[in-house]
């Protein structure tokens, strides 16, 4: 039986994880990446106002602008600092309304997921035995498939929309929630604070909301994070194959395929550019929660 | 062992029921039926007579009896496009996905496994850093639009490779595939790199948290006070520890990738599988659609199968239960 | 007499650990020295760095740690000058180390063989059949039947105590000429730690081997070893012969530690005079119990019989299977009966898996009881979980839980936790009475007022126990159930929180049922004993009966086994 220290040889606990915050804070890869996340963010949020142009207000593209290299000056005076497509609309506020819409789908399926997940997921540490079983046996079944195989067939049967693509991403993702959350909170259960909570002779909804609950869901903080990162490549990859979200709401992954077919033309930016953006958000997101696991992880021994 | 393999074959039995079910389902939720085997533009005699001849005029447990019949022998329908049976079609390219799953895993374990291992062991060096950096990059770099980039560069620019599709094939030890022909390498190697990418990066993480999880055991500080060497603890205690674990988990993500091929053979117009679905899902083709589905969840039940008893063959300690001395 | 030259001598080693901006000194200016064929025994509570004095000889101390100064002397050659593959020559070979958890301590994927023939081709360099036929012969020495069938098995297929004799082999495999043994027995039964002992007694005379045995156990110090050196802090407070030591302590520390220690033949009221490690804690306000809101109650006790357990059963269902002959179930309490009266304090003892434990929570009503009865004065609560009066009795029933690290909610202020089960039922009047409560209750464990605002893990072990006595104070309990409170403690502050637990017994006449593996423990708190074993009673007996005139053959076997410590210097 591990024995506990007399005292404790770390004195001021408060002082030590804002120190580590800090210390993860100032590293250059989190800093840029949380900074980069921002702006992705405001972009998203304030597309309108931030696009040099509507891409989709018919009434302004002109086929005349098409196929402009980067840096071109349009039809109207303004410029293309991504050039622009076959049809005119420039990259790069075509980049900002696409990305508008991956982030709207990435963010709404990953909530659904994570509410539907945590619920399951409670439940089915909270009660144990035969309710555990069976749920888990759905979630392992579901897990046991690829997620883009799944997300194919759900939306081949499904058809396009936003809507759809949300529902199927989140069909999709549902079953990682679960475990995840089952798995700590299992582990929760165990401990000697539920049983203590028992003995004052609390009620099992007092006791999962403010015993349960918050002592599992750290885990998730990070699953959602790095999840988000997944399902934006799911769903640029459903829209590449066109299967996703329609023509008229592209998607980052719509804007790649569509200059798929001007790339033996040359005009490469028109695929170019959307990629890069891709990745970029992907890689930010990615590169944010790895260091959020880290800071959420106490590695400090008490 | 033996009541173990058992019990999990009938498991899988009984999920692949369920499975035909559920498709069995959605076929029949989703719009009638009878579009899923008739050209929607055919004369309304036509599609009447086609519902008579597939019993769909019938209720539907006698349908589903009739499906699950059909689905045993092996008869999932004709595809609209092609005319010819669903099944058979999906088998003639499954080949061609094989290959390039295979080389994309195989790829991904040459690679990613010896980065990996290399950052666990020296975490605080700037190989580790720079590995660690590049594996982010690689789970994030969209693998149909890196595709297009290599395309661009390789052949449109340089020239060096072949646009898209498959090279020649070649037999060896009955084994029919394009590695053996060096068109068929030319060909093979940007769709398999493309897809090995992102697998690369998913076995240099696994690696390298599987190392630093053992690393820190007790076993293999005991193994130190014993004046084991560095190289020996690498060799005989930190690898199979790790082993296991990644081998179960990589067995799964081979299915992932025969999924995921998909992707990489749009991009690269190789003649796989993936195409084909694709080609089906977009063109309405739906016996294809379902005789994919059902082709892929009997995969998987039999690869999740394999990779259990690989498990259990292993380690020694599901093996040899009981006997405590 | 020829003077010896000697084994190992340490002398003003630090190490430290640098965290960020904090640097800590584990071991703080030590010198330590050992004669070839001596057993020393290095002596301290957690934290008291001898664990990383053992790693510092060897050079096994992992970063952030670092030996800054001092020189190791083994057999007159300083360690500290040797590059890593000198180094590597001599662990195993020439010093071999024995740690904690034998579990732990062995590849899972290797058979013992195969670890054993690596060790034996490194140090010895011998390979084949000699190697194979020392391993064989080493397995015997350390008590192992049937060698050559062992040699195949994986670590897993052995019991604790096997595998501990598995290690200590392997430690053996090079035929060094020092064993540093970390914690060597804590991991292991009772009746395995004797036995392990033994084990290491014997080998060391056979072999005349020097050692040195890092413990927390005076037990285990006075069973094995001749001299020892005090730890505290980092630094050796004392050291000496143990016979002296344990009789007539030098140091403040020392005589506080060697107070703490319970007795299994004398009873005392209360432990004196241990002060030094947790002191400052006994200043604070104690509460008048009788005028407080601490001493009104819910129930109304005029029976004389509080607790009252009648053919008490418990199956658990080990494998599960479809068919019924595949199903295996463990029978984990058995036809149990006892009761116990109002101010009583009622133990149970018994080994791990002797079902003491899950008696507990079936009286709490934490587990689903088979069959049988549980009667919470006078009243029949026997799987009752809604009955309203039921549930009343049930909740002036509280329990004290092992582990302190998991028995507190760590996402809840220790306010919150403290005053729940008054805000829960409403058994103040006003927030500002609830926090009054609170803050009373925590002077009265020792704790102070200004713990409210903190959490958990800014705690050590025995102040989360405090905590937790004061959220169980916060039910006003007329029972308290204590399974192992003091397990997971060191032995300075087990003694404050059995004092503690003494004096609120004796303020407000509380009941309780006190459940240890310990028998000193239960010597010192216990009124009546009943000895568990495999899930039956042995023997229901007063204290004075049990220690001194034992009934059944099992209560004679765990009395044989408690550690003689003579503490006199006779």
């Amino acid at each position: 039986m591990k024995k506990m220290r007399a005292t404790p040889v770390i004195k001021e606990n408060n002082r030590k994880s804002t120190n580590v915050i800090l210390k993860n804070l100032s590293q250059p890869a989190t800093l840029v990446s949380g900074v980069l996340l921002f702006l992705i963010a405001l972009c998203a949020i304030f597309a309108p106002l931030i696009a040099p142009t509507n891409p989709y207000d018919l009434a302004v593209v002109s086929i005349m602008d098409g196929r402009l290299a980067p840096g071109e000056t349009m039809f109207d005076g303004t410029v293309a600092w991504f050039g622009t497509d076959g049809a005119g609309r420039d990259v790069l506020s075509a980049i900002i309304f696409g990305l508008r819409t991956s982030l709207t789908v990435a963010v709404c399926s990953a909530l659904i997921a994570l509410t539907i997940g945590l619920l399951v997921g409670m439940t089915a540490a909270f009660f144990g035995g035969r309710v555990d079983a069976f749920l888990m046996r759905i979630v392992d079944i579901q897990l046991s498939f690829p997620a883009i195989l799944v997300a194919l067939v759900l939306l081949a049967l499904l058809g396009k929309g936003i809507d759809k693509v949300i529902i199927a991403l989140a069909i999709v993702q549902w079953a990682i929630y679960a475990r995840t959350v089952r798995a700590s909170a299992i582990v929760e259960r165990r401990k000697e604070y539920i049983e203590a909570a028992n003995c004052l002779g609390l009620s099992s909804f007092r006791i999962i909301w403010k015993h349960l609950l918050p002592n599992s869901i750290s885990p998730l903080i990070v699953l959602a994070t790095l999840q988000t990162a997944h399902s934006i490549s799911i769903e640029a990859t459903l829209s590449f194959l066109g299967v996703g979200v329609p023509i008229t709401e592209p998607s980052l992954g719509s804007l790649i395929a569509n200059g798929f077919d001007y790339i033996l033309s040359g005009a490469y930016w028109i695929t170019f550019f959307p990629g890069i953006m891709l990745l970029a958000t992907v890689a930010a997101i990615n590169i944010f929660g790895d260091h959020l696991r880290v800071l959420l992880n106490p590695r400090l021994s008490k | 062992m033996l009541t173990f393999a058992i019990k999990r074959i009938m498991q899988s039995v009984v999920v692949l029921f369920v499975m035909s079910l559920i498709v069995f389902s959605m076929i029949n939720l989703i719009g009638d039926p009878v579009d899923m085997l008739v050209n929607p533009e055919s004369l309304p005699e036509e599609i009447d007579r086609v519902r008579q001849d597939f019993g769909l005029d019938q209720p539907v447990h006698v349908q589903y009896w009739k499906f699950l019949a059909g689905a045993m022998s092996g008869d999932l329908g004709n595809s609209f496009i092609f005319g010819r049976p669903a099944l058979t079609l999906i088998i003639e390219r499954f080949p061609a996905t094989l290959e390039l799953a295979t080389s994309a895993l195989i790829i991904a374990i040459i690679v990613g496994l010896p980065l990996g291992i290399y950052a666990g062991l020296n975490p605080d060096g700037w190989g580790a850093r720079i590995i660690m950096g590049g594996s982010v990059l690689g789970i994030s770099i969209p693998t149909f639009w890196l595709g297009l980039m290599m395309i661009i560069v390789f052949s449109v620019l340089l020239g060096w490779l072949p646009v898209s599709g498959r090279g020649e094939t070649a037999n060896f030890l009955g084994i029919e595939s394009s590695v053996f022909t060096l068109d068929g390498l030319r060909h093979l190697i940007m769709p398999a790199i493309n897809l090995a990418l992102f697998k690369i990066s998913v076995v240099i993480r696994l690696a390298r948290a599987g190392v630093e999880e053992v690393m820190a055991l007790d076993f293999i500080k005991f193994a130190r006070a014993r004046g084991l060497s560095s190289q020996r603890i690498v060799r005989s205690h930190l690898l199979p520890n790790i082993l296991i674990p990644i081998i179960t988990v990589l067995a799964i993500e081979f299915g992932t990738l025969i999924a995921f091929a998909t992707v990489t053979e749009s991009v690269f117009a190789w003649p796989g599988l993936g195409k084909l679905v694709i080609d089906a899902i977009v063109n309405l083709d739906r016996p294809i659609v379902v005789a994919y589905l059902l082709f892929v969840v009997t995969l998987f039940l039999v690869l999740n199968l394999i990779v259990d008893i690989i498990y259990a063959a292993l380690d020694p300690r599901v093996r040899l239960q009981g006997d405590m001395l | 007499m020829i003077k010896m030259a000697k084994l190992l001598e340490i002398n003003g080693l630090d190490v430290s650990f640098s965290t960020g901006q904090d640097t800590v000194y584990a071991v703080r200016d030590v010198s330590i020295n050992l004669n070839p064929g001596e057993v020393l025994g290095i002596v301290g509570e957690s934290g008291a760095g001898k664990s990383t004095i053992g790693n510092a000889i060897i050079n096994l101390i992992e970063p952030p740690g670092k030996i800054i100064n001092g020189e190791i002397l083994f057999q007159d050659q300083n360690l500290r000058s040797l590059n890593d593959q000198e180094m590597l020559n001599i662990r195993g070979h020439k010093i071999g180390m024995i740690f904690q958890d034998p579990q732990t301590s062995l590849n899972p994927l290797m058979t013992i063989g195969a670890q054993l023939l690596e060790t034996i081709n490194t140090t010895k360099k011998l390979f084949g059949k000699e190697a194979r036929e020392k391993a064989i012969d080493l397995l015997q020495s350390v008590g192992i039947e049937q060698p050559e069938a062992r040699m195949k098995a994986y670590p897993h297929q052995f019991s604790g105590g096997m595998r501990q004799r598995v290690v200590i082999a392997l430690a053996l495999a090079g035929d060094p000429d020092l064993i540093i043994a970390d914690e060597p027995t804590t991991a292991l039964d009772v009746s395995t730690q004797a036995q392990i002992l033994d084990l290491i007694k014997a080998i060391c005379s056979k072999r005349k081997l020097g050692v040195i045995i890092i413990t927390h156990d005076i037990g285990v110090i006075s069973n094995i070893a001749q001299r020892v050196a005090v730890m505290f802090n980092g630094s050796v407070v004392e050291t000496g012969d143990v016979k002296q030591i344990l009789s007539s302590p030098d140091h403040e520390y020392t005589k506080s530690l060697i107070a703490a220690v319970p007795r299994g033949n004398v009873k005392v009221e209360r432990f004196t005079s241990i002060d030094y490690i947790e002191g400052g804690a006994q200043t604070l306000k104690r509460i008048a119990v009788k005028e407080h809101w601490l001493g009104d109650s819910l129930v109304d006790t005029k029976s004389e019989i509080v607790i009252s357990v009648e053919d008490l059963n418990k199956e658990f269902v080990l494998k599960k299977a479809m068919f019924k002959r595949n199903r295996s179930n463990l029978q984990a309490v058995k036809d149990v009966s006892f009761s116990i009266k109002t101010g009583e304090t009622f133990g149970l003892v018994g080994e791990s898996g002797s079902g003491k434990s899950t008696v507990a929570r079936l009286i709490a009503g934490l587990l689903r009881i088979d069959k049988g009865t549980v009667k919470l004065f006078d009243k029949d609560v026997t799987n009752k979980f809604k009955d309203k009066e039921v549930v009343t009795a049930q909740r002036s029933l509280q329990m004290i839980f092992q582990d302190p690290f998991s028995s507190l909610n760590p996402k809840m202020s220790v306010e919150d936790i403290v005053a729940e089960p008054i805000r829960y039922y409403k058994t103040a009047t006003s927030n500002r009475q609830v926090k009054q409560i609170v803050r009373d209750l925590l002077d009265h464990v020792g704790l102070g007022a200004n713990a409210m605002i903190k959490h958990p893990h800014e705690f050590s072990g025995g102040q989360r126990q405090r905590i937790s006595i004061a959220r169980a104070l916060a039910s006003r309990p007329k029972i308290l159930i204590c399974d192992e409170p003091t397990s997971a403690l060191d032995v300075s502050v087990q003694a404050h929180i059995l004092n503690l637990l003494k004096d609120l017994q004796d303020e407000m006449n509380l009941t309780m049922l006190f459940i240890s593996h310990d028998l000193p423990v239960i010597h010192q708190m216990c009124d009546r004993i009943a000895v568990m074993r495999q899930g039956s009673i042995c023997e229901i007996a007063t204290t004075n009966d049990l220690f001194n005139a034992p009934n059944h053959s099992y209560s004679k076997h765990l009395i044989k086994l408690m550690p003689k410590i003579n503490f006199s210097s006779s």
